[in-house]
Order: structure tokens, then C-alpha cells, then sequence
């Protein structure tokens, strides 16, 4: 640095030295600072810097980027592409013409497409957008996977030969889709509603190969992002690179780095799942074998008890199980013949209960019908006692008695036996003959007719 | 089990039941019944496996709305 101005041609200074304190000068007094501008006359050198020159409408500035910079620039820089750039100003001593040396560089336009995102971003998620309870579960084998890409791009590539080479006998829908420019958010969203109306998708695969944020930004637009929240199939979204973050990223039911590790997400390795069913079929062979040994050895443990070789212990066996079932039995009887003998009693009672009102009833009517007996015979008692003394005289009057009082006789043989006819006698027969004062017997001397 | 019943959860079923063969809880009877039952779910996650056909296709729009043809990639 130069401390004191010299004004004669003795203290004259090199070249060299004028451009290092030019050179100290801009970089002490500028420092680093932001600058945008249109790139042109871009040259990628072999040695990996970058030369280009930033231009305005009216002014240019040579830049140079080098490699352990430019490295971290993820899009691809061309003529014409606006910039901006972090960069310190310097002076490039061997020409004396002063540059940029380039130390960040981010695409123009980009800062308000990362405002709008983080706007959207921020919108969708205090909507619960993105909350993990709206998340569905991935299948774990599906039968059919939906891919909304571009049929012509890298990503549907990838998927398929992911797919097919981790499962190959896979079913596989592709839905043509715009993933870029004005059309793509449309494109997808109309994709998207379309796979939700079929019904043989288990999984769907929404995604593209890397590029810039411009080339991505379809997987920032509302609509398609509000279209992956509706969709009833589960979301895989597969956009760019692992770096590259879309909105759709946040709201899909699992993000996938690269549209290749949402091929490994959707489905498993078949002979992976494979081996997981061969590994439990066997183990559950083995354990019934382990078991269905287990229960043989115990039955020819039991197949050689004495029980089995000594018949008396059978016999005693046997004894105890008759006794025991004898009791069993004679305690059911018991415990039957109580229930009977109860039922019975019940049914006595109630029976003995009838029949002494039957009977009381009877008592009644006999006593009635005595009593009306009793009247009726009283009745006919006091009339039979007059016809009875009638009678009695007539009797009297009647009787063999007074017969013989008025002077007949009567004639029995020798028993008592009346004779009212000669045939009832016979010659030399000792008859008895009755009358009025005693008895006189006689021999038959002749019988006339 | 059901027809529709998916390979995940015939999956799981069968890891149930190898867990619980396995534990030494169950009897004889048990066991049987859960091997024959284990038995049929393996056959069934494999006839699921290799059910389907490969196939790979693409939308394509008509007049009536989509139809399908043959993807082929080009390399």
C-alpha cells in the first residue's frame, strides 16, 4: 500500500505494484456483496472453473466461479440465465481489468417462487394438510400400482425396472401426464382424479425426474397438492432429487427421495416375502413336530404303566370306577326317589284336600237324603202302624187258631208237615190232629177218595 | 377367512398363530386346529403371490373416456 502519493518520476512504482493496491484497494473497500445479472459468454473450463461475464442492459462485469464453488450449483447454467450472484470484487493484476470472484449462485426468479412456496407451505399446513393422522397406510403387497409421470421421462423408467426387478410378476398402470410447464398442475390433478375412480389400484406413484425449481414447481401448486389430500388411494410422491422438497412431499401419505425408492416403497422384494412365509411355514412344521413328539413320548410313558401290565391293578381300576359309578347312581336314585316321594306328598295333599271336600259334599247330600228318608218312612210308619193293627185283626180273625176255636181241626203227620190232601198219607201213617184244647194221635186206617 | 381379505393380514394371522404354536400354551387339539389353519393361510399367501401376471400399461384417451394398451419402455 502505498501510504504517500509520489509526484516525481524518481518515485515511480511498477505495474505490478499499481495493481496490487488497486486490487487492495477494491477489495478493502467494496468487500463481498450480492449482484444480479444475465450470464453470458459462458465458458465451463476443463479445469472445472467457470468464466462468464454478468451483464445489464447498459454494463458487464467478468466472473469467474471456481470449482469448490461452483460445485454446490444444483441447475444447470446457461447464456441468457438471469442470477444472482455472492461475490467479491476484485482486480485481475495480469490484465489489470478488475472481476467478480463468484462465490454463491442462485437462479433469479427463484427467490420468489421459495416466498410463494413457503406462503403455500405455510397456508396448507395450518390447514392440518399435512398432519400425520390424514397419512394412509402403503399396502404392504399391492396388486396393482398407478404411476402418474411423464411416459416419456427417466422417472417411469426407473419405477418399472425397480418394480419389475424387485417383483416381477407386478401389475403396473401408467397415467401420461405433464409434469412441466403450464398444463402439468392440471394434467396431474385430472390424472389423479381419474386413477381415484377405478378401483383395482392399491397404490399410486405421483412423481417426475430432477430439474430445476421451475421444472418442479407443478408439485407446488395448490391444486395439486389439495388433489393428492383427496385421493382415497395412498400417495407415493417421487419428485426430483433427495434434495429437491415439493409441497406435494408434505401432503402425499410418504415421500420418496427419487421416483426409484418410491418403486422400492410400493412394493416388496418378492423373494424376500417369500422367504418370510417359507420361514414361518417351517417353523410352525417344526413346532407341531416338536409338539407331536412331545405327545408321543407321554403316551408310550403311559403305555408302559404297571396299569397296563398287572391285571389286578385293572381290576381295582375298575372296582373304584363301578363303585364310584354306583354311588353316583345310587345318589341319583336317592335324590330322585326324595323328589318323587315330595311330588307324591304334594299331590296327596292336594288330592286328600279334594276328596274331604267330596266327601263333605257327600256327608251332605246322604245327611239330605236321610233326613228325607227319615220323613218320608215316619210318614208312612204312622200309616203302616194303623194298616198294621187292621191287619193284625183280620190276621186274628183269620189264624187257624180261631178256626179252631169255632170247632175245625187241622191234621199234620208226624213232623209237623200240614195234610191238606189223602195223597199225602198213606195206610197205617201216625198222624197228629190239633184242636182246640190239645193234640190227638191216631194210625190211618183207611184212605178214601 | 375371507376371499377378500388382503395378503397383509392372512400374513399377520399366520405369524399370530406360529406365535401363539410356539408359546407351548395350547394342547394337542389346539395345535392341530392351528396348524391345519397356519396350513391353509400359507397356501393362500402363496397362491397371492403368484397370482397375478405381469403387466404393464398405459392410458390412453378415447371418445368414451380411457382405455389400456401395452407400456413398452425405450431405451
Amino acid at each position: 500500500m502505498l501510504k504517500n502519493k509520489n509526484h516525481f518520476a524518481n518515485d515511480s512504482i511498477t505495474v505490478t505494484e499499481l495493481n496490487k493496491c488497486v486490487g487492495q484497494i477494491i477489495e478493502n473497500n467494496i468487500g463481498d456483496l450480492w449482484v444480479h445479472g444475465e450470464i453470458s459468454k459462458l465458458t465451463l473450463h476443463s479445469s472445472g472453473h467457470w468464466y462468464f461475464t454478468l451483464k445489464d442492459d447498459k454494463a458487464a462485469v467478468a466472473c469467474a466461479m471456481f470449482q469448490r464453488d461452483n460445485i454446490k450449483v444444483t441447475f444447470k447454467l446457461k447464456d441468457g440465465q438471469k442470477v444472482f450472484v455472492f461475490a467479491r470484487p476484485s482486480l485481475y493484476e495480469i490484465s489489470g481489468r478488475y472481476q467478480l470472484i463468484v462465490l454463491k449462485m442462485e437462479e433469479a426468479g427463484k427467490g420468489d417462487l421459495q416466498k410463494k412456496f413457503e406462503l403455500l407451505k405455510n397456508k396448507l399446513n395450518s390447514e392440518g394438510l399435512f398432519d400425520s393422522i390424514h397419512k394412509k397406510n402403503l399396502p404392504y403387497l399391492p396388486k396393482k400400482i398407478g404411476v402418474i409421470t411423464s411416459p416419456t421421462g427417466a422417472a417411469i423408467k426407473d419405477i418399472i425396472n425397480v418394480v419389475l426387478r424387485r417383483y416381477p410378476n407386478m401389475n403396473i398402470l401408467l397415467a401420461p401426464a405433464i409434469v412441466q410447464g403450464e398444463h402439468a398442475a392440471k394434467s396431474i390433478v385430472n390424472a389423479i382424479k381419474y386413477m381415484n375412480t377405478r378401483l383395482d389400484l392399491d397404490v399410486l406413484i405421483v412423481g417426475r425426474g430432477g430439474g430445476s425449481q421451475e421444472d418442479l414447481w407443478a408439485f407446488n401448486e395448490e391444486e395439486v397438492v389439495r388433489e393428492i389430500f383427496l385421493s382415497k388411494i395412498p400417495i407415493i410422491s417421487a419428485v426430483g432429487h433427495e434434495i429437491d422438497f415439493t409441497i406435494s412431499d408434505f401432503v402425499a401419505d410418504v415421500r420418496a427421495p427419487t421416483p426409484s425408492a418410491a418403486a422400492e416403497l410400493a412394493v416388496p422384494e418378492k423373494s424376500y416375502v417369500i422367504n418370510k412365509l417359507k420361514s414361518l411355514d417351517n417353523l410352525m412344521n417344526k413346532v407341531m413336530m416338536i409338539h407331536y413328539n412331545e405327545k408321543k413320548i407321554s403316551l408310550n410313558e403311559l403305555a408302559y404303566h404297571p396299569i397296563f401290565h398287572e391285571p389286578k391293578h385293572i381290576v381295582l381300576l375298575l372296582k373304584e370306577r363301578i363303585s364310584t359309578a354306583h354311588n353316583k347312581i345310587v345318589n341319583n336314585l336317592n335324590k330322585e326317589k326324595a323328589l318323587i316321594k315330595e311330588k307324591l306328598n304334594e299331590a296327596k295333599f292336594k288330592q286328600s284336600q279334594a276328596l274331604e271336600r267330596k266327601i263333605r259334599i257327600t256327608q251332605q247330600q246322604v245327611d239330605d237324603y236321610d233326613r228325607r228318608i227319615k220323613a218320608i218312612v215316619e210318614k208312612s210308619f204312622v200309616n203302616n202302624n194303623n194298616r198294621l193293627s187292621i191287619a193284625k185283626n183280620q190276621l186274628r180273625t183269620l189264624s187257624p187258631k180261631s178256626v179252631i176255636n169255632r170247632g175245625y181241626s187241622i191234621s199234620t203227620d208226624e213232623t209237623g208237615g200240614v195234610i191238606t190232601s189223602v195223597k199225602n198219607v198213606k195206610k197205617g201213617q201216625g198222624i197228629i190232629t190239633i184242636l182246640k184244647d190239645g193234640k190227638i194221635s191216631s194210625v190211618i186206617k183207611e184212605k178214601n177218595k | 377367512m375371507p376371499e377378500k381379505e388382503s395378503f397383509e393380514k392372512s400374513l399377520e394371522k399366520l405369524e399370530d398363530l406360529v406365535e401363539k404354536m410356539e408359546s407351548g400354551e395350547l394342547n394337542l387339539e389346539e395345535m392341530i386346529k392351528s396348524f391345519e389353519e397356519g396350513s391353509k393361510l400359507v397356501e393362500r399367501c402363496s397362491e397371492k403371490l403368484n397370482q397375478v401376471e405381469q403387466k404393464i400399461e398405459k392410458l390412453i384417451k378415447n371418445k368414451d373416456g380411457f382405455s389400456e394398451e401395452p407400456f413398452i419402455i425405450d431405451e
